[in-house]
């Protein structure tokens, strides 16, 4: 693409490679340097208390070769990775639910105000219903297994993406629902073409929170009755005592939850470019 | 030269030939708002005949209903009473041939440039072969060649304003509305396009109803000028310039060296300011 420069308006941010490069890497280093002072903090809290009451807390190095042994053997019926994806399926399915139902709905309640009027006050009353208070009737009426667990991982996400959609959807600024009713547009194509591509920051936002919220709400469903997963892996762990096997499990939790917030982050920059300023 | 008796009665001149109806009527068109403090009277009890192809300008003080009676005319907005006909029929919805230029731009900022000036043809389900033809030659005239792929919020106000109105031109509208549409661009960026409009004036054939509260603006660009009151909004003159007036074809700031200009823009001024000639 030909553009002159001048007729551009300049972007906000650094405007030199060098500075983004410096900016970068400082960034970084702070996070790398932060994380490696956890792990020094670790190692010495678990030096200590091991003086005291031995095997209470593993060192890094213990946890790092349970990790190891993990990766390769079966505990709890199935390898660490196992592990991670049987949960991961649980939570795309309950997740991918609540973004198919959540985001039109909160498209709906942003854009038309009879349906927010009708609907809101049985959604605002059913959100304060914490997710876990779902575990037990989600068991009784679909057993211990993968309906359940789903169900409960849509309950935890179903709530931001549909209340974060309804923000983006209803700061669409009006002027361009007038402009795009004189080029010919019913409400249909307002509603599909206008109104929702330009929500999409807001949906992302609550995308991001849904997808956090519903992996957590999977852990501690997998934990109370599980066959299978990362929250099975860690009570079985604690249900031996092994407690480096817990914490295996907890790092798993953490990466695996930040790897998802990672793609989710990276899939809204591509789907958001033609933002001012991409977050 | 034409004295400014002729320039009066430019307007005026058109073949009398079998009666047709004007393109644009406002009937006893009112709008009034309720607020907390009461009933707004924006437009009161207003009645206007546009002809095909008049450049009409209104021009009033701010907060006069100006835009407002534009809006009732585009089908935005519905009037309180009165009745809006086009080309002797009741106007119905707003839609593509009624085009509406807003003062805020209103591009869609997640679609290019050459995506929002497609946009209206792509509703209307022109084949894509000929959108894309249309939208290059309006790129062209715009004069938008290689920021076909840039978003708005890349883009200067001045670029922003030709974006939107190349997406209103290339429907090719009979009735073109434009809401102040310079009032948000910094003095150069403005006198600029008040040329580009003039230029653009000449290879046009849409009737263009175009309100701005700049007098120099509405002389220039009008070939004829409304002057409307401060609120309750009422049309006070009507103003026929023609399209032979000396200065049409100049720039404007050499037609605000003419007398004859300046002669119709104290006029003007002087009616805004409710003073007697």
């Amino acid at each position: 693409m030909i553009v002159s420069t001048e007729m551009l308006i300049t972007k906000a941010g650094p405007s030199r490679w060098y500075q983004l490069d410096r900016s970068r890497w400082y960034d970084a280093g702070l996070g790398i340097g932060s994380v490696i002072a956890l792990f020094v903090l670790w190692a010495v809290a678990a030096v200590i208390t091991n003086h005291h009451h031995a095997g209470l807390v593993p060192t890094p190095v213990q946890v790092a070769k349970t990790l190891a042994n993990l990766t390769t053997h079966k505990f709890a019926g199935h390898t660490l990775p196992m592990h991670v994806l049987s949960s991961l399926s649980r939570w795309g399915l309950g997740f991918v639910f609540a973004i198919v139902l959540g985001v039109p709905l909160g498209i709906l309640f942003g854009a038309i105000r009879l349906v927010r009027e009708a609907v809101s006050p049985i959604f605002e009353f059913l959100r304060y219903i914490p997710p876990f208070a779902w575990i037990p009737p989600a068991v009784l009426w679909f057993g211990s297994g993968q309906t359940s667990q789903a169900l409960i991982v849509f309950i935890a996400a179903f709530p931001a993406i549909v209340i974060s959609t309804q923000v983006g959807a209803s700061n669409v600024d009006p002027a361009l629902l007038r402009a795009s009713r004189t080029l010919g547009a019913g409400a249909l194509r307002r509603l599909g073409e206008v109104i929702t591509p330009i929500s999409l920051p807001g949906v992302f936002a609550g995308v991001r929170v849904a997808a956090s919220n519903g992996w957590m709400a999977l852990i501690a469903a997998e934990l109370i009755g599980g066959r299978v997963g990362v929250g099975f892996l860690i009570a079985q762990g604690e249900d031996n005592g092994a407690i480096d096997i817990v914490m295996v499990g907890m790092l798993a939790i953490a990466v695996t939850a930040a790897i998802l917030d990672l793609v989710v982050i990276a899939l809204s920059k591509r789907l958001t470019r033609w933002r001012k300023s991409a977050a | 030269m034409p004295l400014e008796s002729d320039i009066k009665d430019a307007g005026k001149t058109g073949e009398p030939g079998p009666a047709r109806p004007p393109k644009l009527s406002l009937r006893g068109v009112s709008k009034r708002f309720e607020t907390r403090r009461g009933t707004v009277r924006a437009v009161d009890e207003t009645d206007l005949d546009v002809e095909e192809g008049e450049f009409l300008t209104i021009v009033g003080p701010s907060g006069c209903g100006k835009s407002t009676m534009l809006m009732i005319a585009s089908g935005l907005e519905t009037p309180s009473a009165g009745t809006i006909v086009v080309d002797g029929k009741p106007a119905g919805r707003p839609g593509p041939d009624r085009s509406v230029v807003f003062q805020q731009f209103a591009l869609f900022p997640h679609m290019n440039v050459a995506r929002n000036i497609e946009y209206g043809l792509k509703v209307a389900g022109v084949k894509k072969s000929e959108r894309h033809a249309a939208v290059e030659q309006q790129v062209a005239i715009m004069g938008l060649e290689g920021f076909q792929k840039a978003y708005p919020s890349e883009l200067s106000g001045g670029m922003q304003q030709r974006v939107a109105i190349a997406r209103a031109l290339v429907l090719q509208p009979s009735l073109l509305f434009m809401d102040e549409p310079f009032g948000a661009l910094d003095a150069q960026t403005r006198t600029q396009m008040q040329d580009e409009m003039a230029r653009l004036r000449t290879r046009m054939t849409s009737t263009v109803l175009f309100v701005t509260h700049s007098v120099e603006e509405a002389v220039y660009l009008g070939t004829r000028i409304i002057v409307m009151s401060a609120r309750p909004g009422r049309i006070i003159a009507n103003l026929p310039i023609g399209e032979d007036a000396p200065w049409k074809g100049m720039a404007i700031e050499a037609a605000m060296g003419q007398p004859q200009f300046n002669a119709v823009r104290e006029k003007v001024w002087n009616l805004l300011h409710n003073k007697s000639e």
